[in-house]
């Protein structure tokens, strides 16, 4: 029986993140001979189908729902090796024996770069990534899978897992394993790097509470709000971490914060109400004077919502009306 | 995939599926400071 | 084909300065130390870094933190404490602009006034219309836990009913209205000001009438009124100007970050046509992640061509040009800003001026020349440059496509004397280092 905060995730969050690594790491070795090939042809093959992969994720944007259908039937039509056409050149992965893995990762990164650099900038863009993301996972839960993969990899915080130092790695080492970018000029500063994860988490908040409206499956998102619960019990169940720890919860709760309460009513109640008198306070004692900015939206978040028994929906979510644009 | 990192696939927990200790703690007025369930409540639970 | 470039008139400036603030979302990285030079260089200097430190109240505070501040800028370091002090300092602060100075100015109104009395305590003037709305929409993000605190705007157009008196706190607008509603209409009693905020002083004294105009307000309030003056720049007419404004005043001066090439990755692309031009540049967006992108042509009609492409392979594509009006840019650049749009498409003399520091890649699709052809350096590094150590990590790609183009590309590398590397944009691998 376990007492008080732990210093890191169970382990069963654990293995999921690792068993994920390694799936990952073994899709990219099984599509080496087409990753690394020297001869013109393939070489412009694997551009082309780069390319049919990833410009489809880059248009993705709010402005109307057949807009995100055609992209969505691009990226359903290329993963299920038919052919798309794509600068004005059609290409399949069938073309390639490795086609299909090689498509898949790097649409599962496409997805994750996305969140980090665009959403990062606008919070809002979230949601039409996130809504294309759980369509293709449903259908090609291999990409989803990945996702997973590049996003762990990215933001460890998505798991979420703290990783502690280990004897004898390098700092700049593990500042990379932290999520920092570190280049010749030094480690990026704190306000970049946490801009950066916001914007993960906030896609991947997005992600779990969303369902492609025009999937043909019933049932359950592959990847849904249970865990919305696990992300947000795994956390409070943590020592916080000065700065990242209330970012991120404050990032997560505003944008999954309304469905979760839709969907765990008392006892996602009875959530809030422990991270903000017994969990806060752990908080604010790990927290310094000049960070005090993230703290403070995180406590306004949580007495408003406590207060007016009510999270709003988040700003940016797709309406109905949306898809009939 | 089963119990991906420690949430079970579906939205809600069979009350079957959980831990005397889980259950407790959903079933308890509050939930204990470290001791949250990762796996979500069940569905006959939500209402505290 | 030589297109004559679009002259802008003689609202430039102000355009020039809301387009900017339009498509900003972030501070403006500095290094550089702030100069001050007290009016009482006995008194000690305090500076602050972080907003607990100024003791605000528990509302603005919130305020603050809401808009996503995590601590004061460099500016505001210096500068806020200047302007809460008691008894209240008079201000005039010069640094570029997104540096934080209305943030700072906004929240010094909204720290002095007090909210029971119900008449207007502060004034604020900017030298146009869309300039004072995008101050007060700072005021009412700052303000939103405040909301006792009311604001109004004195603009043309903006009709009051004979004899009534304003009960906002808060009043901000153009000099003209500013000027009328104190003298002419008395809806302002001016001695009763406490603050007096003049805005953007560059731009102000470029507009005939305005410095008379505010002038005339100034000199209606009362001798213990605050007076603060912010300028991006600062020429010897405005430093004229501002001393009659701003009588015993401390100053702040911010020196402009020097734009380099240091922290940027500057790439040429050999094309034969601009059909290959196009098809470089969608290898370009399959290989890297561009959040958004701004693409700069030499006519209005390779934009509006190079716009239709795009748009026809799917992306989302913003073009601006100049024959637009200043509501029309300020609307494109808005959508940009938000993200609805993720490829600017522009020609380089409409874009001139504007600040690209929020963009990750830049990219020169015809190099930026001069009304005789010869290289434009000053537009280049305006253009591409970036400030900062910590900045964004910043991208150019640059298109060739003739010897005169290469031409132009090696007497800009010379200038500059940093090399401009070739890219091959058929090599994925090649495309993909780059951005790492
Ligand atoms: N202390 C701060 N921390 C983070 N962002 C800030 C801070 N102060 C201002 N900003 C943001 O930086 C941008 C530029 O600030 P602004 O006050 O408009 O600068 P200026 O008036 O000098 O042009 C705005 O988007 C503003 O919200």
């Amino acid at each position: 029986q376990r007492k008080g905060l732990q210093n890191s995730a169970e382990d069963s969050t654990l293995k999921w993140y690792k068993d994920l690594q390694e799936a990952a790491a073994q899709c990219a070795q099984s599509f080496d001979q087409l990753n690394s090939a020297k001869d013109a042809q393939t070489k412009k093959l694997k551009l082309e189908l780069q390319k049919a992969a990833t410009i489809p994720v880059s248009q993705i944007a709010s402005n109307s729902g057949s807009q995100l259908r055609e992209i969505f039937d691009k990226i359903d039509k290329l993963l299920s090796g038919r052919a798309v056409v794509s600068g004005g050149k059609s290409v399949s992965t069938s073309q390639h024996p490795q086609g299909l893995e090689f498509v898949s990762y790097k649409l599962a990164e496409k997805f994750v770069k996305q969140g980090e650099e665009e959403v990062a900038s606008h919070y809002e863009a979230a949601f039409p990534i996130a809504v294309v993301a759980s369509g293709v996972w449903e259908l090609h839960p291999q990409v989803g899978d990945l996702i997973l993969a590049h996003l762990h990899k990215k933001c460890p915080y998505a798991i979420p897992h703290y990783p502690p130092m280990k004897d004898g790695t390098p700092v700049e080492e593990y500042q990379r394993i932290l999520g920092y970018r570190v280049d010749d000029s030094g480690v990026e500063g704190q306000d970049s790097f946490l801009k950066r994860m916001s914007g993960m988490i906030r896609l991947y908040a997005a992600i779990i509470q969303t369902k492609w409206p025009y999937s043909s499956k019933q049932g359950p998102v592959p990847h849904g709000l249970n865990h919305g619960w696990r992300w947000l019990a795994q956390m409070l169940n943590m020592e916080p971490l000065a700065d990242v720890t209330a970012t991120l919860l404050f990032d997560f709760l505003e944008v999954c914060g309304n469905a979760l309460m839709m969907q765990y009513r008392g006892q996602f109640w009875k959530l809030i109400l422990l991270l903000k008198e017994e969990y806060f306070p752990r908080i604010e004692a790990v927290t310094s004077s000049g960070q005090m900015g993230s703290v403070i939206r995180l406590r306004q978040f949580l007495e408003t919502s406590l207060q007016s028994r009510q999270i709003s929906p988040p700003k940016g979510q797709l309406s109905s009306m949306f898809w009939r644009s | 995939t089963g119990t991906a990192g420690g949430a079970s696939d579906s939205l809600f927990s069979p009350q079957s599926k959980l831990t005397e200790e889980e259950l407790n703690q959903f079933k308890a007025k509050r939930f204990t400071l470290g001791q949250i369930p990762l796996k979500p409540p069940p569905a006959d639970l939500l209402a505290v | 084909i030589k297109e004559k470039p679009e002259e802008n008139g003689k609202h430039d400036k102000a355009a020039q300065s809301l387009l900017n603030k339009l498509i900003r979302n972030n501070l403006v990285n500095t290094t550089n130390q702030v100069e001050v030079l007290q009016k009482d260089p006995n008194s000690p200097l305090y500076s602050v870094k972080s907003f607990e430190e100024l003791r605000l109240k528990p509302q603005l505070l919130k305020g603050v933190y809401g808009m996503g501040f995590n601590r004061p800028s460099k500016i505001q370091e210096t500068a806020l404490p200047m302007m809460l002090a008691e008894p209240p300092q008079n201000l005039i602060a010069q640094s570029q602009s997104g540096t934080g100075k209305t943030a700072a100015f906004v929240l010094a109104m909204l720290s002095h006034v007090d909210p029971n009395n119900k008449y207007p305590q502060c004034l604020c003037v900017s030298p146009t219309y869309e300039l004072a709305l995008q101050t007060g929409k700072v005021i009412e993000q700052m303000g939103k836990y405040y909301p006792e605190v009311k604001l109004v705007y004195a603009i043309r157009g903006n009709k009051l009913q004979r004899g009534m008196k304003l009960q906002e706190q808060i009043v901000i607008g153009t000099p003209g209205t500013m000027l009328d509603w104190c003298s002419k209409f008395r809806f302002i009693d001016p001695k009763k000001i406490k603050v007096f905020v003049l805005d953007e002083a560059d731009v102000m004294i470029a507009t005939q009438g305005h410095q008379d105009q505010s002038i005339r307000i100034q000199r209606m309030l009362p001798k213990n009124c605050q007076m603060l003056l912010f300028s991006a720049t600062f020429e010897e007419s405005v430093w004229n100007f501002a001393q009659r404004i701003v009588p015993d005043p401390n100053i702040i001066k911010l020196k402009r970050e020097e734009e380099t090439l240091d922290t940027i990755k500057q790439y040429y692309v050999l094309c034969n046509s601009k059909e290959e031009k196009f098809q470089a540049l969608s290898n370009i967006y399959g290989a890297i992640t561009i959040a958004q992108a701004m693409i700069f042509c030499h006519t209005r009609k390779t934009a509006g061509w190079l716009a239709g492409e795009l748009s026809r392979e799917g992306h989302q594509v913003a073009l601006l040009s100049g024959e637009m009006q200043v509501e029309q840019r300020a609307a494109v650049i808005e959508r940009f800003r938000d993200g609805k749009e993720k490829v600017l498409v522009t020609t380089n003399v409409c874009a001139r001026g504007i600040d690209v520091e929020q963009v990750s890649v830049v990219i020169n699709f015809d190099l930026p020349v001069d009304k005789d052809g010869n290289p434009d350096n000053e537009t280049y590094l305006h253009r591409i440059g970036r400030t900062g150590r910590f900045g964004k990590r910043g991208l150019a790609i640059n298109m060739v496509d003739s010897k005169m183009s290469m031409n132009i590309l090696h007497r800009i590398q010379d200038h500059f004397n940093k090399k401009i590397e070739k890219l091959d944009t058929d090599d994925l691998d090649e495309i993909e280092k780059i951005a790492s």
